[in-house]
């Protein structure tokens, strides 16, 4: 089956002189571009991406916040960085970050194409398996305690998703942008899957509490409620109807947070000050994910809001949750009002 | 001046210290307790320090406390606090020490900025 590789470059003589020279390897994968990080980044939530090859040096979102978004939540797509002003210093901070590969511009397409290749086929590196039940095979991996990534796509949809070991241990699933628990009960509901191993595991966050075990069983528990006794194809097809209403309903309790926070903030802070700009944007996420982190080393406890000085004069406050909400203003804007409106709101929604 | 990072360590509920190069060393460290593990030059804070993209003032606010992080001459100063410490302290001492921060380049002369006058 033919991959697609993410490129991600903003200059679009590059992009064109790579598809150009890696178009004989077009049985092999097809190129999905992006002019910047923000544009991978969304470009990832929304197509089937197996390896992603970016500039370091782009507006807005960079290679390495593109790098970090990745680590974070695609943790089973390799990263290739390519760059222009390559330094040691670059290559050591893009190693650190999760790059598997690094490759200073200008470079021979072939070049890339080899790296690209390698990358590809250590993901069934371990073998692939047709036509099996996860269940049984993934017990086997907890039981011999093996570091591995599986990826599995269900005979039935053609979803695929992902499943990551560290000695045995699940740490986290991934079905699209849909990662821990909710993924793994997802994948553990297939009946036939395909899967191919990759003999490592790049995963660095346990995104999974529950042994594998109990994860298995809630799954089971999960697919019955939801095919009721018989599992009907109608019923199978109201299960399809409704998660396009979860999705509708979804975007209309986004619109309707943004709504109650402008309320809020006029509210709280009066019309005097007004913000630049409130919008759901991810492209902070990979740094918000280590800031969670820190957080934790720290036992501070979960992440409730951040606010970074922008430069020139602006202001950014961050809502980290399913999607970030980004809040602009002026340097003036009167913060410690902000701050402690914005976790009001937090507290109330955990409420 | 030389009291200033006592200062800001002795405000209400502040937990902890720490100064990081631009580089992500961990040029300095004090804390008011024992932590579970303790932080450490290694490669994570390289990669924080440029996910920070150059901010002048970031602040961090969790469940059960905050995390205050200046951007000096001489690398990133974080504060790491709980809920009861008031942050525009916290501002107010950052402003009066960056002044002692600039130059400072060797390790051991952060510890003079703990002593009194």
């Amino acid at each position: 089956m033919r991959k697609n590789v993410l490129l991600a470059d903003d200059e679009h003589a590059v992009i064109h002189s790579l598809e150009q020279g890696l178009a004989e390897y077009k049985d092999v994968f097809s190129i999905v571009s992006a002019t910047d990080g923000e544009e991978a980044i969304k470009k990832l939530a929304r197509e089937d991406i197996s390896l992603v090859v970016t500039d370091l040096k782009m507006p807005q979102t960079d290679g390495f916040g593109v790098l970090a978004h990745i680590m974070e939540f695609y943790p089973d797509i390799p990263v290739i960085v390519m760059t222009g002003y390559s330094t040691t210093e670059m290559e050591r901070l893009a190693s650190q970050g999760g790059a598997v590969g690094y490759i200073p511009k200008p470079f021979k397409p072939n070049t890339l194409a080899g790296l690209i290749m390698s990358w590809l086929g250590r993901q069934a590196e371990g073998g692939t398996l047709h036509n099996v039940s996860s269940g049984m095979f993934l017990q086997l991996i907890e039981m011999e305690q093996k570091t591995c990534t599986i990826r599995l796509v269900d005979k039935d949809s053609g979803t695929k998703g992902v499943l990551f070991f560290r000695d045995g241990e699940l740490l986290n699933a991934r079905v699209n942008s849909t990662q821990g628990e909710k993924a793994a009960y997802k994948i553990f509901s297939w009946e036939e899957v395909s899967l191919s191993i990759q003999n490592s595991c790049r995963c660095r966050n346990k995104k999974i509490e529950g042994e594998l075990q109990a994860i298995l069983l809630e799954a089971m528990r999960l697919k019955d409620e939801r095919e009721g006794p018989l599992g009907t194809p109608e019923q199978k097809n109201s299960v399809v109807a409704a998660s396009e209403m979860d999705e509708k309903a979804r975007e209309q309790k986004k619109a309707a947070v943004m709504v109650r926070i402008k309320k809020r903030l006029t509210d709280k802070i009066g019309s005097r000050y007004q913000v630049d700009e409130i919008c759901y944007d991810n492209s902070r996420d990979g740094l918000l994910g280590q800031m969670s982190r820190m957080g934790k080393f720290f036992s501070c406890g979960t992440l409730q809001v951040v606010y970074m000085d922008a430069g020139t004069s602006k202001g950014v406050f961050l809502l980290p949750g399913e999607q970030t909400l980004t809040i602009a203003v002026d340097s003036q804007f009167p913060r410690d009002r902000m701050i402690e409106t914005l976790l009001e709101e937090h507290t109330d929604n955990d409420g | 001046m030389g009291n200033n990072f006592e200062e800001l360590f002795s405000l209400n509920d502040v937990k902890g210290l720490m100064l990081v190069s631009f580089d992500g060393q961990l040029l300095f460290k004090k804390f008011a307790g024992t932590l579970p593990q303790e932080p450490k030059s290694d490669d994570s804070w390289a990669l924080f320090i440029h996910s920070l993209r150059g901010a002048a003032e970031t602040e961090v606010f969790y469940e059960k406390g905050r995390i205050y992080i200046r951007k000096t001459e001489s690398g990133y100063l974080f504060v790491i606090t709980g809920v009861a410490t008031p942050m525009a302290l916290v501002r107010l001492n950052c402003d009066m020490l960056a002044p002692a921060m600039k130059k400072i380049v060797k390790r051991d002369r952060f510890k003079n900025l703990f002593r009194r006058n």
